[in-house]
């Protein structure tokens, strides 16, 4: 029985793409996997329109396309574990296989992970080293967005009210590159990161760094590059990498203390990480 | 109707805090093989030998099952439980030990003779869980050549651990 003033949720099913883009322009939320929009609503009633996209075939699949891969965003984690990739996709399958629980793999989704924007979203350092773009999608309109200026701060992006993020875009080149991915928690499984680091790495035919890509999870409001150790990096061979990580090239990291470890930690095991990982795709070539 | 009651016979303390507060003693003894990332200070847990005196074991099986989930509560103890008012009062914040955390236990049942509990049973319940968690911090100070005195024994304390080892060796 309803009480006096409790409204029935509206639920609402888009036909495609444009219409479920304005009904969230209307003021709907948004549900595809649901594993980050229930958590948050747990013991706070929903007071607007749900709009479910997951029924948009539109958005799903992970495919090939003439410029590179293209994962719709309801490509689910477990899909994504599962899918037939090249080598420097191995870090992004790692991370799928380590989001949540196995449930949480077959519901969560790619694009609301990048749509929540936790500092410790899973996907992100290895979206971050695959160089992804995001595609979004309004009534009338598409633009494509470089991750990096997607995602803006803590919990915060660059999706207009009547956008919806589509798909993640990954440019061709490098398959071949070896992909690591390092996740730092208090217990093995079903776990927030308190440090992550994704390091893909492209090696010449002599064994030495081609091109370098190493990104750093919930040590700041928003995974990051370290390009400077990526500069750093290119000409090393393979198997002195985690000798040219020094302090400096974390420095722009902005870890903070919470309930699972301090600040200092975080810089400390970011550091070591990041030598790890290095040296693990160093070893894998 | 009839009716009947069984209260374990116990004496109340004297003055010197001396009596037989509980009808019966259940002894036991944990030992724990971990292994400690001295870089990061995460701790694996790698087994855990649990022998328990349990009377008679009138259901083997079930005492194992007692010993494991014991074990397992143990561990979130040792390593990850840490009750924060206002900030992990849920089951996301405030961790137990997963299935990852858990490695193979084995119990090892050592019958005595008890001439009180039921066909000579003793308890399992409680005191599977206390022992496992000063084993678990005893081995890494093993490991580390310095004692975790706070638990839980995150990765911070048991770094913090393996640097006062390093201190103590040179």
């Amino acid at each position: 029985m309803l009480q006096g003033s409790a409204r029935p949720l509206e639920y609402l099913v888009p036909a495609d793409v444009a219409e479920a883009a304005a009904m969230k322009a209307a003021g709907a939320l948004v549900l595809a996997g649901g594993t980050d929009v229930y958590p948050t609503h747990v013991g706070r009633p929903i007071a607007r329109p749900i709009v479910d996209i997951a029924g948009l075939d539109a958005l799903k699949g992970i495919e090939v396309t003439h410029d590179g891969y293209r994962l719709g965003a309801l490509a689910r984690w477990s899909e994504v574990a599962a899918a037939n990739l090249a080598p420097r996709f191995d870090a992004l399958r790692a991370a799928a296989r380590e989001v949540g629980a196995i449930q949480v793999q077959n519901a969560g989704t790619i694009g609301g992970n990048l749509c929540t924007a936790s500092p410790a979203a899973d996907g992100v350092p290895n979206l971050l080293t695959l160089d992804a773009s995001v595609e979004l999608t309004s009534p009338s309109s598409r633009r494509v967005l470089p991750l990096e200026g997607f995602l803006t701060g803590y919990r915060s992006t660059a999706l207009g009210d009547d956008e919806l993020l589509t798909a993640v875009l990954i440019p061709r080149g490098g398959d071949d590159a070896r992909a690591t991915f390092l996740k730092l928690g208090l217990r093995r499984y079903l776990v927030i990161s308190v440090v992550m680091v994704s390091a893909v790495i492209d090696f010449d035919e002599r064994g030495r760094v081609r091109e370098a890509r190493v990104a750093v999870g919930a040590c700041s409001p928003v995974a990051q590059r370290l390009r400077a150790l990526e500069a750093d990096l290119r000409g090393k061979p393979a198997d002195s990498l985690e000798e040219v990580v020094a302090p400096a090239h974390l420095a722009e990291l902005t870890p903070i203390d919470d309930v699972r470890a301090t600040a200092d930690y975080r810089r400390r095991a970011a550091a070591t990480l990041v030598g790890r990982a290095l040296a693990a795709c160093g070893r894998d070539r | 109707m009839r009716q009947a009651s069984y209260d374990p016979p116990t004496t109340p303390l004297d003055e010197d805090g001396q009596g037989a507060p509980y009808a019966m003693f259940g002894y036991g003894a944990h030992l724990a093989e971990v292994e400690v990332d001295i870089e990061l200070g995460t701790v694996r847990v790698l087994r855990i030998t649990a022998a328990h005196d349990v009377g008679r074991a009138v259901n083997p099986t079930l005492i194992e099952g007692q010993i494991e989930g014991g074990v397992a509560q143990g561990i979130g103890f040792a390593l990850m439980e840490a009750y924060v008012p206002g900030k992990s009062e849920n089951l996301h914040d405030y961790l137990i030990p997963t299935i990852g955390d858990v490695p193979e236990v084995v119990s090892i049942l050592v019958e005595s003779t008890d001439p009180i509990g039921p066909y000579g049973a003793k308890g399992i319940g409680e005191h599977a869980l206390v022992p496992t968690a000063p084993a678990i911090l005893n081995a890494i100070r093993d490991a580390v050549g310095a004692p975790v005195r706070r638990v839980p024994a995150t990765p911070e304390v048991v770094l913090a651990a393996v640097e006062a080892g390093r201190e103590g060796s040179d």
